[in-house]
């Protein structure tokens, strides 16, 4: 294979990647925000506190986040044929990724929440705000630049599980470096996917802090 | 105004149940700013959350203006909070909205349109003498700056009552003062009853025109400062007027100049100097 022909399969690796790892992580925070809310303000002491909820939601949680990927990966497999109607490629992959990815994030928006501290809520509620209210305009607010942290961890963590699907038929820079790599022995392959898979997630940790850092007001 | 009637709160720990509160009777009437002192973990932040139930009392009746609180749904209850301002010793302001978007917070939560809530909004922190630091974020306020503007915000929505949970205690005695003055302008130009937490006798002395001492919990006395400074009904309370055995205290004697010039009459005082010449201790003798 000529050099043009590697490089434009590693464009297409890379694009892939950045897909799959982008919307995955889209999609496991819009069922992650809501979940990690339900944990916080469920939780003993919260505003919400409900025991039957809590321990029922964190049971389901603890769950799947004990479930190495790879296993889950397979263990899905059927109800993303189900979804996707096929069980190889980049869109079947987001499957499995968000199935992994939601419950982790749910925990990372429950510790991010926990930041706010208690005595702001109190005044929320002194001051007569509902439940929506407290979410909406004070809970997710004031932990924002610490959600945007939390969010770098994920995409990250997100990527490197989106390699691992690589060994299932799912696309991206994982898929290519374990079909050449792995497989046929071409190490350069290897070597060129793991700088790339590199370059991406310091990509996103560099631009994820630089958010975070710029939307915090309570740094002078 | 507020009445609480026989007020009780217990909560149950591992070591079994705690009295925070124990059949608390007391009545803040309309107008005046009411002081309730107590040293610490004598029930007083408690207390004080009783009267907007923040907590719920384990048993008893929370009137406010004829209402009973505690008969309320929830959504009333929320609209109830409005009348009832409250500032907190940590400040508690929203860290991520500059004091401007704090003070607008109350008024956006009860629906009032974006630029009223804004012209409002400067109005109160041009009260509180802040208006040049609209924009400016918590983290760039100074202790005394922050309690103005969660002043501001706590008179956001036209309350008839403002609870100050210890809203001096992080303060320095100038700032204290300071805050105490704007407390009590804002009593007397917009009529707003004001509560006081503390564990301060100096502020009570400085803005308080009622007081109730509380002691584990119970209501040890209650009445006009005048009178419970001329003529304390417990031990409980003569200590905090006059703290004994923790060196020179001015404030003490202050009080009792300031007792004995309103009764033109001088109460003994028994003082006892230690070798180097200063007051350990100062006590007045009551006939």
């Amino acid at each position: 294979m000529g050099i043009n022909q590697w490089i434009s399969i590693m464009a297409e690796g890379l694009a892939e990647t950045l897909y799959m790892t982008v919307v995955s992580t889209m999609l496991a925070y819009i069922f992650g925000i809501p979940l990690g809310v339900v944990l916080f303000i469920t939780d003993k002491d919260g505003f919400a506190e409900c025991k039957v909820i809590n321990k029922g939601l964190g049971m389901v949680v603890n769950l799947i986040r004990s479930v190495p990927f790879i296993i889950l990966l397979v263990a899905i497999l059927p109800l993303t044929r189900f979804m996707v109607g096929t069980t190889i490629g980049a869109t079947a992959t987001i499957v499995p990724l968000v199935a992994a990815a939601t419950p982790f994030v749910s925990r990372m928006v429950e510790s991010s929440l926990k930041e706010v501290k208690s005595g702001v809520i109190e005044a929320a509620v002194s001051m007569g705000s509902n439940t929506f209210q407290i979410i909406t305009k004070v809970l997710l607010p004031e932990a924002k630049p610490s959600l945007i942290v939390g969010s770098t961890i994920a995409i990250t963590t997100i990527l490197g599980y989106s390699a691992m699907a690589g060994f299932v038929g799912g696309g991206g820079l994982g898929a290519i470096a374990i079909n050449y790599g792995y497989y046929r022995y071409q190490e350069d392959i290897m070597l060129v996917t793991v700088i790339l898979l590199v370059a991406v997630v310091q990509f996103f940790q560099e631009t994820g802090m630089k958010i975070a850092g710029g939307t915090d007001k309570r740094r002078r | 105004m507020i009445r609480l009637e026989n007020v009780s709160r217990t909560f149950e720990t591992a070591e079994g149940m705690i009295h925070a509160l124990s059949e608390i009777d007391l009545h803040i009437e309309k107008g005046c700013i009411f002081g309730v002192i107590g040293s610490s973990g004598a029930g007083k932040s408690t207390l004080v959350r009783c009267m907007n139930l923040l907590e719920r009392p384990t048993s008893g009746n929370v009137y406010f203006e004829d209402v009973n609180l505690m008969n309320l749904p929830e959504a009333k209850l929320r609209k109830m909070r409005r009348k009832i301002g409250m500032i907190f010793q940590q400040f508690n302001l929203l860290e991520q909205r500059d004091a401007i978007g704090n003070v607008r917070y109350p008024l956006e939560i009860s629906g009032v349109p974006k630029r009223e809530a804004t012209a409002k909004a400067k109005e109160l922190l041009k009260l509180v003498g802040l208006e040049e630091r609209m924009h400016s974020f918590p983290s760039q306020l100074s202790g005394g700056q922050k309690q103005r503007v969660a002043i501001a915000r706590a008179l956001a929505t036209s309350p008839d009552v403002l609870l100050c949970d210890e809203a001096t205690s992080a303060l320095d005695p100038g700032t204290t003062r300071a805050i105490l003055d704007l407390l009590k302008n804002i009593n007397e130009r917009m009529g707003v009853t004001i509560v006081v937490i503390t564990h301060e006798m100096k502020v009570v002395e400085q803005i308080c025109d009622k007081v109730a001492v509380i002691h584990e919990g119970e209501l040890v006395e209650a009445g006009n400062v005048m009178d419970i400074f001329r003529n304390p009904q417990s031990d409980v309370t003569r200590h905090l007027l006059f703290p004994q055995k923790e060196g020179f205290e001015p404030a003490g004697h202050q009080r009792l100049t300031m007792i004995a010039e309103d009764e033109m009459r001088a109460p003994k005082v028994k003082k006892d100097l230690d070798e180097t010449g200063l007051y350990v201790t100062e006590e007045a003798v009551w006939e």
